[in-house]
């Protein structure tokens, strides 16, 4: 049935009191019957008699006051009557329709408005206002931010919808839109099942409602929510638009690598964004571990402006790397102003360089931090024990036919089997053609160094499990190879036949194919989003961990049966430390047997930092907005309203009748 | 006072009658009785205190002749002296059954004054006659003189039957039939008569001498204190009026008081009758001893 087909009318749910409506004439009949004076004698009449005629000529109206009692006692029993009867008005369809309500709790949310309050108490009242519009009528309470969750079952009790309302607290996270409105839909799609109120007759009763479900969708947000891709939403959704406030600078990314320069061990990358109409003055400042890093830097950002912020530093221990911006006036959207990172110590790199002698190798090797490295001549390598010593393998113009598994394996002017079986035939000083500049390894390295450098290679064809990542024309000059365990990188040429290693980008390849092949982190853990779930095996014996909140307080998290931790970021942002035991711990301690985990948690949200408010949602044709809805038009049942006003007739009846 | 007050104690107690006894009525007129007495009247005659003189004509008494003026002027004058007379009081009580009500009870109050009155009045020597009425005039009552009737009088006031109906003017037609000149008319009633007061008041006109006038309700029935659905029945005509009393009725209600008590006032005036307004809820010997005296009735 479509909502715009109610029915509105008047009903009675207990027409069978009617029969107290025989009252009625029984009140007038003891109207009539009734005054029963008594009598009293007076010495005379005479004054009374003047009294009354006196207060007939000045009160022509008293008559009217004594049947005024009988008005309002009338008016009482009449309305008592039809409280009785329980009348009903308004659509019937309107009864059963659900309203699906969305409330955003999204990071946006905590921005202040210019009246002080949040964003997200003038959500909590608009929602509150439109459950009071949609009394009578069914409601589910969907409240969503990074994650969606559903704060009621569907409900006629509005008090139950109003309560949750209450408890609501704005989040962290970045809009989940999606999950929110495939949640809404799922509770519409289920209600196409519930039959629709009967009129009490038997015949209607029972009926399903048609294809058409009579729902809506009531979204209440600030407007920043991701464009609605999934299918056509096929019941009306209205969107409530609330929040004018729209300065605000936030901290967009916020990320750091291990990168050794002369200025430290550590490249922090920063971006701000003023999402603002407005300049916004402030300090960006970098701390470690609660202590300032590098000198503060004071900017002004321009309206719309995108500021990219590089700090080179040295880690040392640090373990939580933390940046904030501090602007000079504040902000309306504090949440957004700080980031963290995590640092980890790396463990030394194990190397094995196989080969004679090459100084050039064996150069760059000693310049690269934390690297344990051995040399072996290409006969005493064992085989067998490699992967259990050493981390990477690095083979200079010589190959074993069967490489071992567990260990990266970086070659040099090889060719290794079974990827290639065939020797290819030489080229000399050959063009380059491309180079995979996405992968890690060239991320940051120009190859055209190499660009008809090199003497003479026998350049690599392509074959199954491998990836060419700089290319001839012939070619591949640099492979990538990884199939049932064995991995490596072959560089088909001889570099002492280059001037390759005399160009930055050599060292740069060569540490990052180590640190690829060794699989070593990076150490940096960029955190995740509230919201986000995270995994970790402690391993051992262990059966719970002490979660630290970024406040302090502490929590047991236990593991489930398979000794995993899982855990969803809430709304606390920072970083959340989880370990083994109740202490806090050191690195030393961490090696020690106890397990360790930092885990930062972020906004980093350049659609939760714009929070200047969107009212043109794009949600498909059904989306309108508030005025184009029909709103407290569900059939409701009248009775305390009618008991009320035969009260007050009532008082009004006996306060009369005492002040006559 | 409160045993005065009971319906069983005597009219007047022995304390309050001694005081009556130095109480004399105040007469603004100069009266004529049959005996000579401490009175003063215009009839000049033989007494104590000079008129004036007149000729000798034979047959006058010697004893009256003024020598002096005979020594001086050789001339027979007889002197004739102010006669003093004894006053006729009249207590004109209303016992219509419109007395018998009321709380405090309006026939007591009234016995009370009119003993009090009766009793000063024979205690100065003055005649008291005590005319009671309702429907019409009763019998007279013989008028009685001197201070030994004061017993008497009380007794007739504390055995007298209330009576019926009213009709002030045809009983006061009868009496000022037979009230002489330069009496003392005190009408003590409530003037509560259907056919009104105005041929009543013209009965006992002050012209003919002193007439006051006590007009006496019950405090119930100045301030009521009834309320609810009542029927109100007439004590005298066995008539009902039915009221609903709220308050504008009440108030009503005092308004007719007030023009009633406003109306007799003008019609005092317009008779020369001097009306005392009397509540019941104000003790009788205050009214006696305060509010006559202050209005000059007694001295």
């Amino acid at each position: 049935m479509d909502a715009s087909e109610a029915v509105a009318d008047m009903i009675f749910g207990a027409p069978q009191y009617l029969i107290w409506a025989l009252l009625i004439p029984l009140l007038l009949l003891l109207w009539f019957l009734k005054i029963r004076r008594q009598p009293q004698t007076v010495g005379s009449t005479l004054l009374w008699a003047r009294a009354l005629e006196d207060e007939r000529v000045r009160s022509p109206f008293q008559r009217l006051v004594k049947n005024l009692l009988l008005l309002f006692q009338l008016l009482t029993l009449i309305l008592l009557i039809l409280a009785l009867l329980r009348p009903e008005w308004g659509s019937i369809s309107d009864t059963s329709r659900l309203n699906v309500i969305l409330i955003d709790r999204s990071a946006s949310m905590n921005s202040i408005e210019p009246d002080g309050r949040t964003r997200f108490q003038l959500v909590k009242d608009r929602a509150l206002q439109r459950i009071g519009d949609i009394e009578g009528e069914r409601g589910v309470l969907i409240a969503f931010g990074a994650k969606s969750e559903a704060l009621t079952p569907v409900t006629m009790d509005m008090s139950l919808l109003k309560r949750e309302i209450g408890k609501l607290k704005p989040g962290s996270g970045e809009t989940r839109f999606e999950e929110a409105m495939e949640l809404a839909l799922s509770f519409v799609r289920q209600d196409e099942l519930i039959p629709t109120a009967g009129d009490g007759d038997g015949e209607t009763e029972g009926e399903l409602l048609s294809n058409q479900p009579d729902a809506r969708i009531i979204l209440i947000s600030d407007g920043v929510v991701p464009e609605w891709k999934g299918d056509p939403i096929e019941v009306p959704v209205i969107s409530e638009i609330v929040g004018e406030s729209s300065s605000n600078v936030g901290i967009t990314a916020f990320a750091a690598r291990r990168e050794f320069s002369e200025e430290g061990d550590l490249k922090v990358l920063l971006e701000l964004r003023n999402t603002g109409d407005d300049f916004v003055e402030g300090v960006l400042e970098l701390s470690g571990d609660g202590e300032v890093l590098e000198d503060p830097v004071s900017r002004t950002l321009e309206a719309g402006e995108r500021w990219l912020q590089t700090f080179s530093t040295r880690a040392g221990d640090i373990r939580e790397l933390a940046v904030e911006w501090k602007p000079v006036e504040g902000d309306s959207l504090p949440i957004d102003n700080r980031a963290w990172l995590s640092l980890k110590r790396l463990r030394p790199l194990r190397v094995l360089l196989v080969g004679d002698e090459n100084l050039i190798l064996e150069n760059a090797l000693s310049v690269i931090d934390n690297l344990k490295v051995e040399r072996l001549s290409f006969e005493d390598v064992d085989l067998e024990t490699l992967s259990r010593d050493y981390d990477v393998a690095i083979w200079d113009r010589n190959v074993p036919e069967v490489l071992p598994q567990g260990t990266g394996h970086l070659i040099f002017d090889a060719v290794p089997a079974p990827f290639w079986t065939e020797v290819p035939e030489e080229v000399e000083q050959p063009a380059i053609v491309r180079w995979a500049a996405d992968d890690p390894l060239l991320r940051f390295s120009s190859m055209a160094p190499l660009d008809r450098r090199i003497l003479k290679t026998r350049p690599l064809p392509r074959g199954k499990g491998t990836r060419a990542l700089v290319e001839v024309r012939e070619g591949a000059l640099i492979s990538r190879f990884a199939s049932d365990g064995l991995r490596g990188i072959v560089v088909s040429f001889d570099i002492l036949d280059s001037s390759w290693p005399l160009s930055p980008s050599f060292p740069l390849f060569f540490t990052a194919a180590l640190r690829d092949l060794g699989r070593q982190e990076s150490g940096v853990n960029s955190g995740i989003r509230s919201g986000d779930l995270i995994q970790a095996r402690p391993g051992g014996l262990v059966e719970k961990l002490y979660h630290q909140f970024p406040n302090g307080t502490i929590k047991v998290e236990s593991l489930n049966k398979d000794g995993l931790l899982r855990w969803r970021a809430g709304d606390d942002l920072g970083v959340h430390q989880f370990r083994s035991s109740s202490e806090a711990s050191t690195d030393e301690a961490t090696s020690a047997g106890d397990f360790s985990l930092e885990v930062p948690v972020n906004l980093l949200s350049l659609e939760e930092s714009r929070i200047e408010p969107r009212p043109g949602l794009n949600l498909g044709a059904a989306s309108a907005n508030p005025g184009g809805f029909s709103w407290g038009e569900a059939r409701r049942e009248y009775w305390p309203w009618l008991l009320g006003l035969g009260l007050l007739a009532l008082l009004a009846e006996w306060l009369i009748y005492h002040r006559r | 006072m409160n045993e005065a007050g009971s319906e069983k104690a005597p009219l007047l107690d022995e304390e309050f009658l001694a005081r009556c006894a130095k109480l004399v009525l105040f007469s603004r007129t100069v009266i004529q009785g049959r005996v000579r007495g401490e009175k003063r009247s215009r009839r000049r005659g033989i007494s104590t205190e000079f008129a004036d003189h007149k000729d000798y004509t034979p047959g006058d008494d010697l004893r009256h002749l003024d020598w002096n003026i005979f020594g001086r002027l050789e001339k027979l004058f007889i002197k004739l002296f102010e006669e003093e007379e004894e006053r006729n009081v009249f207590l004109l009580l209303d016992a219509s059954a419109s007395m018998q009500i009321g709380e405090p009870n309006k026939w007591r109050h009234a016995r009370q004054i009119a003993a009090a009155l009766g009793a000063i009045a024979l205690s100065s020597g003055d005649r008291v006659h005590l005319r009671v009425f309702d429907e019409k005039m009763r019998p007279f009552y013989p008028a009685l003189r001197g201070a030994r009737s004061v017993l008497r009088l009380i007794d007739t006031l504390e055995k007298l039957p209330p009576g019926k109906g009213t009709s002030l003017g045809r009983s006061l037609r009868a009496h000022a039939a037979a009230c002489p000149p330069g009496s003392i008319q005190i009408l003590i009633s409530d003037l509560l008569d259907p056919q009104g007061f105005e041929d009543a008041l013209r009965q006992v006109p002050g012209s003919r001498g002193d007439s006051w006038l006590v007009h006496l309700l019950a405090g119930s029935e100045i301030e009521p204190q009834l309320q609810g659905d009542l029927r109100l029945v007439d004590s005298e005509l066995q008539q009902h009026v039915d009221v609903t009393l709220t308050r504008s009725v009440l108030n009503a209600y005092r308004r007719a008081v007030e023009e009633f008590r406003q109306d007799l006032r003008n019609h005092c005036q317009r008779f020369r009758i001097q009306p005392l307004e009397v509540s019941t809820a104000v003790p009788f010997d205050q009214v006696i001893l305060e509010w006559m005296r202050q209005k000059r009735w007694l001295t």
